[in-house]
């Protein structure tokens, strides 16, 4: 019971916000007259996947398939408010069902005093690089081993407040709180999760940036039973050099990121499980890129002759991709993934294709 | 003791930084040429910085935070507008998390606003299967220095009103602006006479506005649907239009794709004229009057080379 209490005061927060935002929202929509130029920016995308597996007979891993189809709404609210909402239709592992994922769901703040953000409802946890990205926004195919392992489905509700530290660089600091619901936390614990995020970046010349990231997140933990530890902190910092021809319109550029995550071993482990990755990306034609990618985890204690050792897993990717325009892209890839034991291996041929439709998507950095 | 100190540097730095911002009104600009009009307003009173830089294409400007720096303290965000900066500028206000500057308070200004002609303006159904086109007309009108002059006085306006105590010296810049480009019309018009005479292909509509001012006669584009590749059918038909045609030139960008402007040129037999799209994108263009005489004396010479080309097959 008292653990109930422990999250009364983030509750509240939001019990609040939403109220005095609801309160202004109560009458039902109009369908008429100039209420229709209010209709939010829309845009859907669509991923496609073909795949054949040398060793793994799973129906997920052969075959085609509809990965995910995703819609997204975007649009201010009111002098206060901008809002979010990302729905995801994504396969199941059997390849046959769908689950219907409410990716994004948020109110971003627009007039925060100082220069302070604010964001309250469903949305990608700050962890890395990797683990805010959407399937048709990888690098690679499939997320890094390091990332399913450890920070998977990193999407939870809750309060996130950010800044802009007044540094010589662009360093911007991101505190969070949430209901401790997502997938890497315990499902039916009544504690909070919180982390932060500090990302850094500097120009290294006129067309080249370094950034440098650290990420700190602390929640429930789902295997306490297993691990002996009630909290899963898990740490992560990455590196990224990006770089674009200035003076060539879609010319060549450089995307090189690598990324390590590190959970706080079970309290009865000897070994000190993480995951890492690097991937490279080379575009060197006005509508080609060149992906190559490597990663490795290490987890899972076993014993073998009295001796705890630590399992895992490596990997390494080669792609090309065909991307006509801002909004569709086709890809082959090839990866190989191989136990640390070299008990098991398996080499994968892909081939994924997408489109964009609606509104003008923004060029992330 | 060391407290107190450290309060009394950091209100001295609070000052000094205040009273900077009182002396001088800071501008941001979106694409070069814009940046070169606002200085030209601004003189003294402003202290101006452009986000894309002159070599740069603006369509596919990178959204790096540090950019978002240099919009955090700005007190006016002067943009092209029109689409031509929708794939970056917002991402670039969100991370600012300036309010002088977001859109509809005082310090945000398209300077598209304060045009009197849109060329462009797609009429009936618009789809992306024409490419990435932008849907609220051609966006590139800085080329025509009759718009630049437009541009000057929504500049003045809005700065008199940031900074009501120069309000006069910005209205008298804006004319001395426009008094300049007046005293050069004459001249970038008769050194176009003999290519007024001529067809040109265009790499890119980038030029419209350009080519729209001079009266030059556009006869077609090579890459006719922006943002995608030519396909090598459209390029051989812009081809065989060109051979059939008695006088031709070419027209591209320094950062769009050469090889094909040059196939194209070589196989015509043509003179092709590489310009820079904006301010600053090649050495000694920096000035927005060196830029324009620049694209005036690159076609006028290119022009007159026409007839010297040989044909490729
Ligand atoms: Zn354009």
């Amino acid at each position: 019971m008292s653990n109930n209490y422990r999250r009364l005061p983030l509750v509240v927060m939001v019990a609040l916000v939403l109220f005095a935002v609801s309160a202004a929202a109560q009458t039902s929509s109009t369908s008429t007259g100039v209420s229709r130029l209010m209709n939010p920016s829309i845009s859907a995308n669509g991923l496609f996947l073909g795949q054949v597996s040398r060793d793994n007979q799973d129906p997920g891993a052969n075959g085609i398939f509809l990965q995910e189809a995703e819609i997204q709404l975007t649009s201010v609210v009111d002098p206060f408010w901008t809002a979010d909402l990302i729905v995801v239709w994504a396969q199941e592992e059997d390849g046959d069902t769908y689950d219907t994922l409410i990716e994004t769901a948020a109110l971003r703040s627009r007039s925060m005093p100082a220069g302070w953000g604010l964001t309250l409802g469903k949305f990608f946890l700050p962890f890395g690089k990797h683990a805010i990205l959407h399937p048709h926004q990888f690098a690679f195919i499939d997320a890094p081993l390091a990332i399913d392992e450890f920070v998977p489905g990193m999407i939870d509700v809750g309060v996130s407040v950010d800044t802009a530290l007044p540094l010589p660089w662009y360093s911007e600091l991101v505190v969070y709180g949430t209901d401790g619901q997502a997938s890497v936390f315990a499902a039916d614990d009544r504690d909070l999760a919180f982390g932060t995020r500090l990302t850094n970046m500097w120009d290294l010349s006129l067309d080249g940036t370094l950034e440098l990231g650290g990420s700190l997140v602390s929640g429930p933990d789902a295997d306490s039973h297993l691990t002996g530890n009630n909290k899963r902190n898990i740490f992560g910092a990455d590196i990224t050099y990006k770089w674009s021809s200035g003076s060539l319109s879609q010319g060549p550029a450089v995307t090189w990121s690598s990324e390590i995550v590190i959970p706080e071993p079970d309290c009865n482990a000897t070994g000190n499980p993480f995951g890492a990755y690097s991937h490279f990306q080379y575009r060197f034609g006005r509508t080609w890129w060149l992906g190559l990618g490597g990663g490795l985890t290490r987890d899972k204690s076993v014993y073998e002759n009295n001796l705890e050792t630590l399992q895992g897993w490596n990997e390494a990717k080669i792609n090309v991709a065909f991307v006509p325009s801002e909004f569709s892209a086709i890809r082959a890839e090839i990866t190989y993934q191989e136990s640390h034991d070299s008990s098991y291996d398996d080499l994968r041929f892909s081939l994924q294709w997408n489109f964009t439709i609606g509104s003008h998507p923004a060029h992330r950095y | 003791m060391n407290f107190t100190k450290t309060m009394i540097v950091a209100a001295v730095m609070v000052l000094a930084t205040a009273g900077q911002s009182l002396a001088e009104l800071k501008v941001v600009t979106t694409i070069s040429d814009l940046a070169r009009i606002a200085e030209a307003v601004g003189g003294e009173d402003v202290h101006v910085t452009a986000l894309c830089p002159g070599p740069r294409d603006p369509h596919f400007l990178p959204a790096k935070p540090s950019l978002a720096r240099k919009l955090a303290n700005a007190d006016l965000l002067c943009y092209n507008g029109l689409e031509l900066e929708i794939g970056w500028l917002p991402l670039l206000l969100d991370k600012a998390r300036n309010p002088r500057i977001k859109p509809g308070a005082p310090g945000d200004l398209d300077c598209s606003n304060s045009l009197e002609h849109i060329l462009d303006v797609p009429g009936g159904n618009v789809d992306r299967g024409m490419g990435d086109i932008h849907a609220l007309g051609n966006p590139h009108y800085t080329l025509d220095p009759g718009n630049a002059v437009l541009i000057a006085r929504g500049m003045a306006n809005r700065m008199g009103q940031l900074d009501s105590k120069n309000k006069a010296a910005y209205t008298a810049r804006a004319q001395a602006f426009a008094d300049a480009v007046s005293a050069k019309q004459p001249f970038w018009h008769d050194q176009l006479a003999e290519a007024r005479t001529k067809s040109i292909i265009l790499y890119h509509s980038h030029w419209n506005y350009f080519t729209h001012w001079q009266e030059l006669k556009v006869v077609g584009e090579i890459e006719n649907r922006p943002g995608i590749t030519p396909s090598p059918r459209h390029v051989q038909s812009i081809i065989d239009k060109g051979r059939d045609l008695e006088d031709v030139m070419i027209i591209a960008a320094q950062w769009d794709h050469q090889e094909v402007a040059e196939e194209v040129a070589e196989r015509i037999g043509t003179a092709l004229a590489v310009l820079p799209g904006y301010s600053g994108a090649q050495k000694g263009t920096e000035n927005y009057f060196d830029f324009i005489d620049r694209l005036c004396s690159r076609v006028a010479e290119a022009a007159a080379r026409i007839e010297t080309v040989p044909v490729k097959e």
